[in-house]
């Protein structure tokens, strides 16, 4: 899943280091347009909903996190 | 005029409001500190809530039917909306052992649709109010005008704060609908939410998670703290006395013009930069120092308010601006506007439309583009009901679009000439960003929009060499000299000097900064102190020019 994440971040924007950086939005390395991409392409990858209550930092400052919360909501 | 009497920008009606730079309030704080602190924890919220209520009185009794419309409304729908959503959520586990999935959906869309009229009727109500006393007038001054030239308007009056409180109950429901947190069931917590005085003049718009839990939490009396809040507070008088009403005669240059405030008739190019670049700075100062003020009178209290400026002339291109600049209200649009109308299923499906027809970079830019073009016509909006504010909102929406489509073309030549890591090209977008955000207030500060069309013509093809013109010959006419504004020179000097220090220190704070230098901090102290008693301006200029934001 990691991988798959990867891949389509890097697919939105290319110039970051997804596999070490822990500070995507604290740092502001993605903006309002890639999150909105993103959020639409892993709602389409792993068949989940983000919604808005889980627009927060800690959920998208690294694709570890991200994929912490994709798990999240496929279990539920 | 006394000390607290003030005109309204939208309804021209004088109504009572009381200042936080008057005796008045000094005497309304100095009591409620007192009280607050000596009384036990459990009477503290319940003297807050009072002296809210006190202090929203002050601004006309009647008024008071609206903020309590909507606390009470926003509070029982709120609850009625959690009650719907938990009592399905309760058996929904059963229901979908027993139902068939048909059934079992059916059920849930008629639980969504009850939580939903909640949400709804709450909505309604917060914004209706806000629509008929802030819109209402300017629509029917836009149509029934057309019908009969006449037509004098409704003159409504403003309650204090509305902005302010139908924004932080629109902002409850939603997230107690979105089951972010369980709504509040002591009323007086939340009433206090939504009437909290320091942030009815100009904001910040609370958010619940924030502030009530601050409501509730047992403190100490702290001298740390206290001292703190006093410091903003005499930070913000500086802002606002020393800077802002210094520079106002300047920034009224443009406001006034062709009005009967004005006895000028003609007006150069450089007059009306040397105006707005007045008005920029009259602006920030009185904003930001306000809400310094309402942040000092919070902290001196325990309570944090949350931040709203972020040192916005720095910043390097118009998203940044307003990333910077009323953060809260950014924050709310982003949150409550924004992400929701992006993650629906619509917008998705726009989305792929795009990304399929025309590829990935419209896809992801497009769309998201129009939807900030319609938050920044909302910003406009809700900075007044009239069309020099709408297209102030429109202009910034429509330049972060064009930038944001160019965006790939920029990245193309900065790149291999490495501009990013040059200090020169940071000055440079600052400036830049400085240049457009104060061309893009000319539309709103001026007295109609045809005059800032000619007005934005002047600035470019006649530019008016008597940089001071006309105003300056009334001035000097009227035996004033430049040297009053001497103060205010050097009060931007030192706020510029305050706020590149903060930029480029880590804790971005000239409180942390100075903690461990207390012989500086008092020397600046005193300093600060002296400049506002001695060159502070005062008087009815000043309160006509203060609290710029507490119409909204």
């Amino acid at each position: 899943m990691l991988e798959q994440i990867i891949e389509i971040l890097k697919d939105i924007n290319p110039d970051n280091d997804y596999e070490n950086e822990t500070g995507l939005i604290d740092n502001k390395l993605l903006d309002s347009f890639d999150i909105v991409t993103l959020v639409g392409e892993l709602n389409d990858a792993f068949d989940i909903t983000i919604t808005v209550v889980d627009l927060v930092p800690e959920n998208f400052n690294s694709a570890a996190a991200m994929a912490a919360l994709v798990e999240k909501l496929q279990n539920q | 005029m006394t000390g607290y009497e003030s005109v309204s920008l939208i309804t021209h009606t004088y109504y009572y409001r009381m200042n936080l730079l008057s005796f008045e309030f000094a005497a309304f704080f100095a009591a409620l500190v007192l009280i607050y602190w000596l009384l036990p924890h459990k009477a503290r919220k319940w003297v807050l809530l009072a002296a809210s209520i006190a202090f929203y009185l002050c601004s006309g009794p009647k008024y008071i039917a609206y903020i309590a419309a909507a606390t009470l409304v926003s509070y029982f729908c709120a609850i009625g909306c959690h009650r719907t959503n938990s009592s399905f959520a309760a058996v929904s586990k059963e229901l979908k052992k027993t139902l068939s999935p048909e059934e079992f959906k059916a059920r849930q869309k008629k639980s969504h649709r009850r939580a939903s009229l909640f949400v709804g009727l709450a909505l309604g109500t917060d914004l209706g109010i806000l629509a008929v006393v802030k819109y209402l007038d300017f629509i029917l001054q836009n149509s029934w005008s057309l019908i009969d030239p006449s037509f004098p308007g409704l003159k409504l009056i403003m309650p204090l704060g509305l902005s302010y409180f139908t924004f932080a109950a629109v902002g409850y429901v939603i997230d107690v609908s979105r089951s972010k947190y369980e709504p509040e069931r002591d009323f007086a917590k939340f009433a206090l939410y939504m009437t909290y005085f320091p942030q009815m003049l100009q904001g910040p718009i609370p958010r619940f998670d924030f502030m009530g839990t601050q409501f509730d939490s047992e403190k100490k009396f702290e001298w740390q703290s206290f001292s703190d809040g006093l410091r903003l507070i005499l930070w913000g008088a500086f802002k606002m006395l020393v800077i802002a009403n210094s520079v106002a005669p300047l920034s009224d240059i443009v406001k006034n013009f062709g009005t009967s405030s004005s006895s000028m008739t003609t007006i150069g190019g450089a007059q009306i930069w040397l105006s707005m670049i007045a008005w920029g700075v009259n602006l920030y100062t009185s904003f930001s120092g306000g809400i310094d003020i309402a942040e000092g009178v919070s902290e001196c209290l325990g309570i944090r308010m949350a931040e709203n400026f972020r040192r916005p002339y720095f910043a390097t291109d118009l998203t940044d601006y307003w990333n910077r600049w009323h953060i809260s209200l950014s924050e709310w649009l982003k949150d409550y506007v924004f992400y929701p109308l992006a993650l629906s299923k619509r917008f998705s499906r726009f989305s792929k439309f795009l990304k399929t027809k025309f590829g990935k970079f419209i896809a992801k830019t497009v769309p998201v583009g129009l939807l900030s073009l319609l938050l920044f016509t909302l910003v406009g909006i809700w900075h007044g009901a009239n069309w020099g504010e709408i297209l102030f909102g429109v202009f910034n929406g429509v330049i972060i679009l064009i930038s944001t489509l160019l965006e790939p073309v920029f990245v193309k030549i900065r790149k291999p000439l490495k501009m990013d890591s040059l200090f020169i090209w940071r000055l440079f977008r600052s400036l830049r960003t400085f240049v457009i955000i104060t061309l893009t207030r000319v539309v709103s500060h001026s007295a109609s929009v045809s005059y800032a069309w000619k007005f934005y013509l002047a600035m470019f093809t006649y530019p008016g060499l008597d940089i001071f013109g006309e105003w300056a010959k009334n001035e000097a006419a009227a035996g004033t000299t430049f040297i009053k504004y001497l103060p205010a020179v050097i009060g931007i000097a030192a706020l510029f000097c305050v706020s590149l220090i903060e930029e480029k220190s880590e804790s971005h704070s000239l409180r942390a900064i100075l903690a461990d230098k207390p012989v500086l901090r008092i020397a600046l102290e005193i300093l600060c102190l002296v400049s506002i008693v001695v060159f502070g301006s005062y008087g009815i200029g000043f309160v006509q020019s203060s609290f710029i934001y507490s119409n909204y």
